[in-house]
């Protein structure tokens, strides 16, 4: 339904104002697999686009990170992970978001490459005319996993702040949280990411 | 020879006196004699000293009037109009006192009148008015039908003004213009009023003094009396909406945070939250605490638009009103007493 709202939407205002912005960011990504004990972190950077016309969004970040075990023994990874996002503008403070979400891993197996569609809920507020702060919700209905299993319930929630730094160049600073509740043959496998961002956003 | 010049002055001087004296003493006689109602001797009186070759102007008048009423008083219609004539043609604004004399006299007086052509009672209105605008100014009155023409003059210049056969009152309009379309220069000039009936023609003439002077303008207006600009903006009171929405922002990050933590993976609340929620907060803390900017106030700026729209408007009119009367020009207009 969201699709074909903003598909219509794309084209009915093809011609009308709208604002692009471009942007980048540099932040720690952390995950946890499985037991307290396995965990890794990195450097996570990344590269992000956004579109904006009327009641219609879209957003697409990439980004990559290098992953260091806290378990000395196991090999580091890479993780790339490619988000986009659909919304809509239901009233002056939230949005309604479609997203799907593929996160990569290499070398393969290292942890499992997960693909997933998500349906949430984003809501901001300005503290000010050069400030806001912002934070959304997703269901992810859908989650699929490369090395097999299946998730009960997954959730993400992200929290962040922007700040004006000149004419509409903004800095912001954002954290998202990600749980999976993984089941692999009836033992729970859970994966849960932390990604702390910081980085600007610069209009076209 | 300085002494013989002296005493033929001093001769000169009392025969002239004595000649002034003769020419006053006979209407005086005149007058005595008419008093005492010896009208024929009046009469003889009053021709004789007409017969004075250096009788002077008033005398004559007088001397006329008295046979006037003389030869009305004993009858002798025709002399008597023809020695109102003369009168008329010395004084032609002398009249009878109705309340003095009789009816009779009154009457044998304006049958003359009828009769003999005469410019009575000319008169220039002190005025001032602006040059272009035609004003009522000459009143006079003719005796008997006749071309009247009227005209004013200074030296070369001359504007004539009116030319229509009348009788009776009449008054005539001038707007103040020369014979170029401008405005006559300031000065003296002679109103000369001409009446032809025919075979007699008659002048008479009245001396006026003609300033003029420019329009005041009108001075442009800064504000309008009564009226001020008001404030267009106000200072707000501090704003805790920041701080407030803040926190309310927080408070979900956390509890969703707590929400979403798997105690199976042993992870506390992730700093990343607590370092972005800590962010939010010193961001709406900031900007609660900062000066609040000023804040427009509508109904203000409507006001202040409309009353510079309105001071704009005005001045605009003021301008055109301005460019008008720079080109107008005020004529006055003042009559000359004339001499008794």
């Amino acid at each position: 339904m969201l699709l074909a709202l903003g598909a219509a939407g794309l084209l009915a205002g093809v011609a009308q104002a709208q604002v692009v912005t471009v942007g980048g960011y540099a932040g720690s990504y952390a995950m946890r697999e499985s037991t307290a004990g396995n965990h890794s972190g990195g450097l996570d950077l990344g590269i992000s686009a956004a579109w904006h016309r009327r009641r219609l969004g879209a957003r697409i970040d990439i980004s990559r990170a290098h992953l260091s075990p806290a378990d000395s023994s196991r090999a580091t990874f890479n993780v790339v992970e490619v988000d986009g996002r659909l919304s809509y503008r239901l009233s002056q403070a939230f949005d309604a978001e479609l997203g799907v979400t593929r996160r990569t891993i290499s070398p393969s197996f290292a942890t499992p490459d997960i693909g997933a569609v998500s349906l949430g809920v984003r809501s901001e507020a300005r503290l000010a005319s050069i400030a806001g702060v912002w934070a959304r919700g997703a269901f992810l209905p859908i989650v699929r996993f490369n090395d097999g299993g299946s998730a009960g319930t997954s959730l993400e929630f992200g929290l962040g702040t922007w700040l004006l730094v000149r004419g509409a160049t903004r800095a912001e600073l954002d954290c998202e949280v990600h749980r999976f509740d993984r089941s692999v043959g009836g033992v729970a496998l859970p994966v849960q990411t932390v990604v702390t961002r910081l980085g600007v956003q610069v209009p076209l | 020879m300085r002494r013989l010049l002296a005493a033929l002055c001093v001769i000169l001087a009392l025969g002239a006196s004595v000649a002034r004296a003769q020419e006053g003493a006979g209407l005086t006689r005149a007058r005595g004699m008419y008093t005492a109602l010896f009208y024929d001797s009046a009469i003889v009186a009053a021709q004789q000293a007409l017969q004075l070759s250096a009788v002077s102007t008033a005398d004559r008048i007088g001397l006329y009037e008295l046979l006037g009423y003389s030869y009305s008083s004993i009858d002798s219609t025709s002399r008597a109009i023809e020695a109102f004539k003369d009168l008329i043609g010395l004084a032609p604004d002398r009249e009878p006192d109705q309340v003095r004399v009789s009816p009779r006299i009154t009457s044998l007086y304006m049958v003359a009148l009828g009769q003999a052509l005469a410019i009575r009672h000319l008169g220039v209105d002190s005025a001032t008015f602006l040059a272009g605008e035609p004003h009522e100014l000459i009143h006079f009155q003719v005796s008997r039908a006749a071309i009247v023409r009227t005209w004013i003059q200074a030296g070369r210049v001359s504007v004539a003004l009116d030319s229509q056969s009348l009788t009776g009152p009449a008054a005539i309009s001038w707007n103040g213009m020369g014979p170029s379309g401008a405005p006559l220069p300031p000065g003296r000039y002679q109103v000369i009023v001409e009446a032809d009936a025919g075979r007699i023609q008659i002048q008479r003439a009245t001396t006026v003094v003609l300033s003029s002077a420019p329009l005041d303008t009108l001075p442009h207006l800064a504000a309008l009396p009564g009226y001020q600009e008001q404030a267009e903006t106000v200072q707000p009171q501090r704003d805790w909406r920041p701080l407030s929405i803040a926190a309310s922002f927080l408070s979900v990050g956390l509890a969703a945070t707590l929400a979403l933590h798997n105690s199976s993976l042993g992870s506390g609340a992730p700093a990343g939250m607590l370092l972005v929620g800590g962010a939010t907060l010193t961001s709406g803390l900031v900007l609660s605490l900062r000066h609040p900017a000023p804040r427009p106030v509508a109904s203000a700026l409507l006001y202040n638009h409309l009353l510079r729209d309105f001071l704009t408007r005005r001045n605009e009119e003021i301008a055109r009103d301005n460019e008008v009367l720079r080109r107008k020009t005020l004529l006055t207009i003042v009559p000359l007493p004339v001499a008794p």
